[in-house]
């Protein structure tokens, strides 16, 4: 088996599309082929883990408690005027030889600024909107996104194109399965039909998913106009434009 | 500092709530630090127990199985110190004495609990792995390996991330390659604990 074939059929198989003769003619592959078996099951475990996006999303929480926690002890080691002098003449050094840095900053900085103002809303915004949604497909959607299934809550979703409150439920699966590309298009697409409640979430939303995907501009456009707007997100708006600004 | 019950505490872990779990690490990091470290360990290995202690009561949370926890305090403990058990009881972390391992042993529901707590942090140990090591990847490659484990074609990964198909051919199999190498490295080092 070639390489390439290897590999897409292992990934056909673990995700359960291999069908017929191509399942029959690859588990007999399995059957005759230890070093295959071992790298199916391998494969397998890993995307098992990957494709778990409440437990990736928990361990991330946890490593950015004590990522932080290693910061902070780092700034307190790091007192000494000369000793800051010396490492920033360093660091300046280094970013000219290399010129990486406004972009590596600049892209943990939006991951951190995305991952401190993305408040999951789920299901408070469709309370808020005080108007009942009439879809049943949809209602099974929002169900399964707050139930954390956001791509069983996506096949439901995107099952209805014109409706508004599934656009915007797609938009936020697709934000938590971090597909932000995805995500801007629903956004996108409900700033567009603007005869609807759902304004301001998708121009906040629309914001953090640039934010996410490091198209800063974009995304510091976007706070820019909900901060002049004086609307439900215009204080955090602000708040990060300005962290952005003192970058 | 807010205070939480034990209830809220293991609705704010399977959740995911950042708050809650910012508290746990407010109030019982320190401990376990103090413990391990006791028990000739590091920094490191206390952060790494601590995450497997949240990640076996969510693992038990989803299971079904969490229903029994009354004191959450005692019952985290008891994990990692168990897991911790698991690690130094082979003397690579320097000779412990029985009356220390006694110490460390936990007594409470030990039986019950020794049984289906090895299996779980035996599938933890692993996931742990497979998680640092799709962690230490770029994001591109991330967003790529991640797609792949969601069943997504090479076409649709293609038009998501704005390639071509050609080169998310090549980059995929690039992404995988590095994954598994970087797996594989990590199970060779950890095969022993």
């Amino acid at each position: 088996m070639k390489e390439y074939n290897r590999t897409i059929l292992i990934d056909k198989y673990i995700t359960g599309k291999l069908e017929d003769t191509e399942l029959w003619e690859f588990k007999l592959d399995m059957e005759n082929d230890a070093e295959l078996k071992k790298e199916v099951q391998l494969r397998k475990e890993i995307y098992n883990t990957i494709s778990n996006s409440e437990k990736i999303e928990l361990l991330k929480t946890i490593q950015n408690i004590n990522t932080k926690k290693e910061r902070r002890t780092l700034k307190i080691n790091i007192y000494s005027r000369q000793v800051q002098a010396i490492a920033a003449s360093i660091i300046i050094l280094i970013s000219i030889g290399t010129g990486i840095l406004t972009n590596q900053v600049g892209s943990d900085l939006n991951s951190e600024l995305y991952t401190e103002y993305c408040i999951d809303e789920g299901s408070l915004i469709t309370t808020r909107s005080d108007k009942p949604v009439d879809n049943s497909a949809v209602v099974d959607g929002i169900k399964l996104y707050d139930s954390q299934e956001y791509e069983k809550a996506l096949a439901l979703l995107e099952a209805n194109p014109d409706n508004v409150t599934a656009r915007l439920y797609s938009g936020l699966a697709y934000m938590k399965l971090e597909m932000f590309n995805k995500a801007v298009d629903q956004f996108n697409y409900i700033l567009n039909h603007n005869d609807n409640i759902f304004i301001d979430q998708a121009e906040w939303n629309l914001g953090l998913s640039y934010l996410a995907s490091d198209k800063t501009n974009k995304a510091s456009e976007i706070f820019a106009k909900i901060a002049a707007e004086d609307g439900a997100y215009s204080n955090r708006a602000s708040e990060i434009i300005k962290k952005l600004e003192n970058n | 500092m807010q205070e939480y019950t034990t209830q809220e505490i293991l609705k704010g872990i399977s959740e995911n709530n950042r708050v809650v779990v910012q508290f746990i690490y407010d109030r019982y990091f320190k401990d376990i630090i103090k413990f391990i470290e006791k028990y000739g360990g590091s920094y490191d290995d206390a952060t790494d127990i601590f995450q497997d202690g949240i990640i076996v009561i969510y693992e038990q949370m989803k299971n079904g199985e969490a229903k029994k926890i009354e004191n959450f305090k005692a019952y985290f403990f008891q994990i990692c110190k168990y897991k911790w058990f698991n690690m130094i009881r082979d003397g690579r972390y320097g000779e412990i004495t029985s009356v220390e391992m006694e110490e460390i042993l936990p007594s409470f529901e030990y039986n019950v609990l020794t049984e289906k707590l090895s299996d779980i942090l035996e599938k933890e140990r692993r996931v742990k792995i497979y998680f640092n090591s799709f962690m230490k990847l770029n994001s591109m490659c991330q967003k790529m390996v991640r797609l792949m484990a969601h069943g997504w074609s090479v076409e649709d990964i293609a038009s998501e991330m704005n390639f071509s198909v050609i080169y998310t051919y090549r980059k995929r199999q690039n992404c995988l390659n590095k994954l598994i190498e970087l797996v594989e490295k990590s199970l060779k080092m950890n095969q022993n604990f």
